[in-house]
Parts: structure tokens; sequence; C-alpha cells
């Protein structure tokens, strides 16, 4: 079963791999028409991973718009190490990054002297999100690393290999950010017993 | 919690063990409370993410993020036309320099011993002038000069810009920046080529390993640049990661083009996670033969 499901994903992503390495080739001759086949193609994609980073929808898209600016600019330096999906999704990662950060220093910027202190697990983020709100919810609590590594192994259903290529870790800590990240999901959802017998994790 | 009992967890937990291995898992954890509770944890998580529904944009926003761009990238220059390189192997870079030099040695030396030196010496010597100056050129040098003192090697050895990748990486080039060099070659370049003259021994089959650990000059299950050099590796792989690889494992499949006595051949690479119990398979293309399997 293991295999049938391996094969399918195997001849899938070469098909998808195909298309994205000539669309590059012909944008980087020049036509631009290739550029839009190339966002139109992963755009759905990109959009899942920003908005299941940022939570919000308009952050995402913001961010979404960003990684295909980079894209546009700096494609010239796709290196055939990786599949473009790769490569294209850490952009995407990175994107959502370098904007939760800004974002955190804006919070962190105080308004007046009487704002409240920033607090990054409030729920005004949780607009118009696409998952269960406890998901959601319990995804937000969770540190960034292990958010990032839960989204793209187990909610884009990327290879661990490939998640580590695009986070830039070894496969043995992406490993580590999905197991932990989902103890601290699971947790979180409360769907097991309050109060369990069993020793908590250190 | 050890580190193993770890991955034997979200083994379990993600359904990637046989039957066998998923009793005998599930017998090995029986004792530990800790474990099972893990387990236990890792399952509701994988459940509740299961039923995630997927995310689109709406084709408004897809519409509004279309013309954003347009909008956006029409004041930014494009990137600029270029090749892009994959290939960061320093011995081999070291390999094609000292080839050119030698080359370079018997264009200056040879005419001057013998009284040579027409017009056609001159034009050698300028090309290889200019190898110098562009690693680009250094493998097209080299490989001129090779093909014309041995047979016609397979046309997946003749990639003028493999060894140009391997100097420029090897003089330190950005992991991410691409040689800028305007050719008509296809703008990815195909993952490079190696000749190997005997056997795949033991000794040789270290040093590609240790050459591959530490480079990328791979390519991955889902690299077109593989299939673009030898068309139906991806059926070959499949049949590999059916035949060869246990289903429990998380493949990490790398590997290269390699010429065995003249021959074109792939070498697959499969590397467990720990990367002790390395597999080396070579196929035989095309054809998916396997040439010779290293334990």
């Amino acid at each position: 079963m293991t295999s049938v499901l391996r094969r399918a994903r195997i001849t899938r992503m070469t098909s998808r791999a195909a298309e994205d390495v000539e669309l590059l080739n012909r944008y980087l001759k020049g036509d631009i028409s290739a550029f839009d086949e190339l966002v139109r193609a992963h755009e759905d994609r990109v959009f899942g991973i920003c908005l299941r980073m940022m939570r919000d929808r308009d952050a995402a898209l913001d961010a979404v718009q960003e990684t295909f600016v980079t894209l546009f600019r700096k494609a010239d330096r796709y290196q055939a190490k990786a599949a473009f999906s790769t490569w294209l999704y850490r952009v995407t990662v990175n994107t959502c990054y370098d904007q939760l950060r800004k974002a955190q220093r804006r919070r962190v910027e105080p308004l007046s002297p009487t704002a409240e202190p920033p607090d990054m697990h409030s729920g005004d983020l949780l607009d118009a999100v696409e998952l269960r709100p406890d998901i959601e919810k319990a995804l937000q609590e969770m540190p960034v690393e292990f958010r990032s590594a839960i989204v793209l192994v187990d909610l884009e259903g990327l290879a661990l290999e490939t998640a580590a290529q695009i986070l830039d870790v070894p496969i043995g800590t992406v490993k580590s950010r999905v197991f932990r990240g989902r103890k601290v999901l699971a947790e979180s959802l409360g769907n097991l017993r309050a109060g369990s017998r069993h020793p908590k994790d250190e | 919690m050890h580190e193993h009992d770890q991955e034997l967890i979200m083994a379990l937990a993600d359904g990637t063990l046989e039957t066998t291995a998923a009793v005998a898992a599930e017998a090995a954890l029986a004792g530990c409370d800790e474990c099972l509770r893990d387990l236990e944890l890792q399952r509701v998580a994988i459940e509740a993410l299961d039923n995630a529904p997927a995310v689109y944009l709406s084709a408004t926003e897809s519409a509004q993020l279309h013309e954003t761009l347009k909008d956006e990238l029409s004041m930014i220059p494009p990137a600029p036309v270029t090749r892009s390189s994959n290939v960061a192997w320093g011995r081999w870079a070291g390999l094609a320099m000292g080839a050119a030099a030698m080359f370079l040695g018997a264009v200056l030396v040879l005419p001057a011993l013998f009284g040579g030196g027409d017009d056609a010496d001159t034009v050698a010597f300028d090309e290889i002038g200019e190898a110098v100056q562009d690693p680009a050129a250094i493998q097209s040098a080299t490989t001129a000069a090779a093909s014309a003192t041995t047979s016609a090697p397979a046309s997946a050895f003749e990639d003028p810009l493999a060894g140009a990748d391997a100097a420029s990486e090897s003089a330190g080039g950005d992991d991410m920046a691409a040689a800028a060099t305007t050719t008509d070659a296809p703008a990815v370049s195909p993952i490079p080529a190696y000749e190997i003259e005997g056997d795949l021994t033991e000794e040789l089959r270290v040093e590609i390993i240790d050459q591959l650990r530490v480079n990328s000059a791979t390519f991955t299950l889902s690299d077109q640049a593989a299939k673009n050099t030898a068309p139906g590796l991806d059926l070959c792989i499949e049949e590999l990661v059916d035949d060869a690889i246990p289903d429990n494992a998380e493949p990490q499949i790398i590997g290269t083009v390699i010429g065995v006595d003249g021959q074109e051949r792939l070498l697959v690479i499969y590397v467990t996670p720990n990367l002790e119990d390395t597999v080396v398979v070579a196929l035989e293309l095309p054809g998916c033969e396997v040439y010779q399997t290293v334990p």
C-alpha cells in the first residue's frame, strides 16, 4: 500500500516538476507569460502555506505576493539541486518568517504609554482561516518552527526530506519538530483526558 | 525517551510500518507509559490534521493577485536571462582544471618543441586562454581535448557546463547563485556525468558517496533534471523504490549519471536517515537493468 502511494507521489511530482522546469526555462529566456503560468500552478499551495503560517488571510495574501515577486526577481538563482517547487516553498516559508518577524516588531513598538503588551497568542488573527478554530488555535500556540514543520509535512503532505530542504535543516530536525509539534497540537486540542496518569514529557 | 523511540512512535502513528513490524513495535512500546501516551498524542494530531480542508485562493483573490503582480512586476526588471548551475564537485573541478592546464601546456610546449605554431594552434591557444578566465569554457576546452584523443563519449558525458559549475562552486560561488553566462544551453543544466574505468569498487563507491554527502550535485526523486538527462529515469527510480527500499524507510535517493567503461549508467544511491546503511545501485541505462549493487 505504502509502495503504491509512494509510486503515485513520485509520478505526480515528476510530471509537475517537468512542467515547472520547462516554464522556468521559458521565463528565463524572456517569456513573461511562462512566469504567469508558474504562478497559477503554485499559487494555491503557496497560499496554503502562507495562510497556515501567518494565520490571517490578508497577511497571507501579502506573503504570497511577496513570494512571487521574489521568484520573479531571483528565478535565475534556482539550481537543479532540488525540485523547483522545493525551492519556491523555501522562498515562501522564508517570506512568511520575515513577515511574522516584522509583525512582531510592529507589535512590540508601543503605540502609547498605556498600550497593552504584545500578545502573539491573541485571537485577533483568527479571521477567515480555513481550519477548525480549535486546530487553528492549537497551531497558533506552538512555536513557529514546529508550526512550519507541521504545515509542510502534515497539512501540505510534503515528504520529510522535502520539508528538510525547504526549512534548511537536517531531516532528523524536521522529524523532531513534527513529533513535538503534534504533541503540542494534540495537547492543545484537549482530546486527551485531563490529568492523564501518564507522566508529562520534559 | 530515546530518539529511536520517537522514530518508532512516528512510524507507528503514520502507519508506515508493515504489519509484522507494527505488531513488534507495539509490543516493544507496551511497557513504556510515556511512549504510549506520545503515540496517542501523535494519532490524535494526525487525525485532526488529516481532516483539515484544503486551502485555495478564491477566484477573486487569484485575479487580484495576478493583477497586483502584473502592476508590481511591470516596475521590476525580470530575472536576467541566465542558465543555472547545479554542480558542486570540487574534486572534479580540480580534474577539469588540471586537464585544461595539461591541454594548455601541450598547446604551448609542443609547438615550440616541434616547430609548430600555425593559425590553428593560435586559435586553440586563444580559446584556452579564455577558458582560464571563464570556468564554463574550461570544461568545454577539456571536453574538446578529450574528444580529440579518445573515442566519442556517451551523450550524457558531454555536458560542457558540468565542469564549469564545479569550478564555479569550488571557487566559492554562492550556493543559491547561478553562474551567469548567456548561452543557448537549457536554463537548467542536467546533472553532472562522470567516467569511471573498471568496476565500481568499494573504494570508489565510498569516495562517490562521500562526495554526494557533502555536495548537492545530485538529484532527488522529484528532480526533473535527472529525467532530462536520462529519459525514463523516473521509471527506473520507481522500480528501485518498489524493489530495493523497505516500505518503512524514508527514502533519500541521490545520485548522478556516471559512465563505467565508456557506457552510460546511472548511479543511484539510497541513503537511510542515519547515513549508515547505504545501498548503492548502478543501473544500466536505458532499461533499468541493475549493473551492480553494493550493500
